[in-house]
């Protein structure tokens, strides 16, 4: 008996890139995709580097400002639309931990590392393409070892310059960039065996 | 190759890096292609690290508080500035009926409420078209809600199984993953890779016991070759030894006619 199935969910029609070619002609409902699309990771990445959910919210409301105000000029820019989403969201969480220390609101040393993150529950409403996708980085992040990871955390996640992590780790500049870039191989390595398409 | 700033390309794409040093890098990857290339791959993978944080949903509030303030924006910057029609209006008037006084005669504003009234009518005809759209929308919108929900129960069941499907020598490129709930039998197929097909080719999803393939459902993939469907038939542990992935005419086959392009063990 042949069972027609109907593919009851086109991942991703519209691509990243038709959105927000749409959004820099005005498009608010493509604006509003990309939101529904993005709006968790993006809460996920600010809480996780400012560790406070009000500043989180913050974060996500400026970046996704910023989105809707520059979004013609992400034409000009290389890579993805993810890349500089995320970078965005990352740039402005970083500004907002470092006046949390220049405050002296001490942040807490990166002694959590990214992999010990417990998978979302099933009351998270995300789609099931992103879900695997978070799946995938944290099971490749978690191929690395110890010290790569923590060196990954602190670079990428902490906001710390290379000379702060060597500093922070009482280690050779050189052991920081061998571990970085062993990390940034591996975790490359992974995602490609993985399948992983951003 | 110059070696002091092949390190600074890590630093760079993780974003560690101060100012003069960014500097630095954009000169260097600028005036040399060859580390422009590893540095964009370098970039790839650092982005997609904001996917190991865990995903939190915003509150709704945040969404209702922006999109306020997009919509109120998207109208100074992009709406188009409504025409004046009041001086054009008074001179079509003027051209039928010619006032002595300046002012508009009883006949104007029978002629100019038999406008509005037609004007309103068309408008009231197009709402109520513009409904039925959006209650077809909704509706649609809504059973594709209750699959994604489906999808994700099996995908976060704890019970769930995984099997990676591999591609054959025909796509190499493809590859999915078999998601089964052992409890329930649920099953959702993930694929990505595939080629787009001609108009009257399909791809089509085989589970095999032994030497025996079962139809279970034709699929179509997105521009990316992407893919997820939910599968009618159950998974349990067991049932099948192997999965596969066939292109065949439109429709579907009993059997596998054409390529094998995935292929892969279960038990």
């Amino acid at each position: 008996m042949q069972v027609l199935i109907k593919p009851i969910m086109m991942v991703e029609e519209w691509s990243d890139e038709q959105l927000i070619a749409q959004v820099a002609r005005g498009d608010t409902a493509a604006y509003e995709m990309l939101y529904d699309r993005y709006a968790s990771a993006g809460m996920g990445l600010a809480l996780k580097i400012t560790g406070d959910r009000t500043l989180a919210e913050e974060v996500v409301q400026e970046t996704f400002w910023r989105v809707w105000r520059k979004a013609d000029l992400f034409q000009n820019q290389r890579g993805a639309f993810t890349s500089w989403f995320f970078g965005i969201a990352r740039n402005l969480s970083i500004d907002m931990l470092r006046r949390q220390r220049t405050q002296g609101q001490t942040a807490d040393e990166p002694e959590q590392l990214i992999e010990q993150a417990p998978d979302p529950s099933p009351g998270v409403p995300e789609t099931a393409w992103m879900h695997s996708k978070h799946q995938q980085m944290r099971a490749a992040v978690a191929t690395l070892p110890k010290e790569q990871r923590y060196v990954i955390e602190m670079a990428y996640f902490r906001g710390m310059t290379r000379q702060e992590i060597a500093s922070a780790t009482g280690e050779p500049l050189g052991t920081i960039h061998t571990r970085a870039r062993l990390a940034l191989q591996k975790l490359r390595d992974e995602l490609q065996l993985q399948g992983f398409e951003d | 190759m110059n070696e002091n700033m092949e390190e600074l390309l890590t630093f760079y794409a993780l974003d560690a890096v101060t100012d003069a040093e960014r500097q630095q890098v954009e000169a260097y990857v600028a005036a040399n292609p060859e580390a422009r290339l590893r540095l964009d791959e370098m970039l790839s993978t650092a982005s997609a690290l904001a996917y190991a944080s865990e995903p939190l949903d915003p509150p709704p509030a945040l969404k209702r508080t922006l999109m306020d303030r997009v919509n109120a924006d998207a109208e100074k910057r992009f709406a188009s500035p409504a025409p004046t029609q009041a001086s054009a209006w008074s001179r079509f008037i003027e051209s039928i009926f010619p006032t002595r006084t300046g002012s508009l005669f009883p006949q104007a504003v029978t002629v100019f409420s038999l406008f509005i009234a037609l004007a309103v009518g068309a408008w009231g005809l197009s709402l109520r078209n513009e409904m039925k759209s959006l209650q077809a929308q909704t509706a649609q919108l809504q059973e594709q809600v209750a699959e994604q929900q489906e999808i994700l129960a099996v995908i976060a069941s704890p019970n769930a199984q995984t099997f990676a499907i591999a591609g054959t020598d025909h796509q190499p490129g493809s590859h999915g993953k078999l998601i089964a709930d052992s409890e329930t039998g649920s099953a959702v197929l993930v694929v990505a890779g595939l080629q787009q097909l001609e108009s009257e080719k399909t791809y089509e999803f085989w589970l095999i016991k032994g030497e025996t393939p079962v139809a279970a459902g034709i699929f179509e993939v997105n521009e990316s070759g992407q893919a997820i469907l939910k599968l009618s038939h159950a998974v349990t542990p067991g049932s099948y030894d192997a999965v596969g992935v066939s292109v065949e005419p439109e429709g579907g086959s009993e059997q596998p006619t054409g390529a094998i392009v995935m292929l892969s063990e279960i038990n």
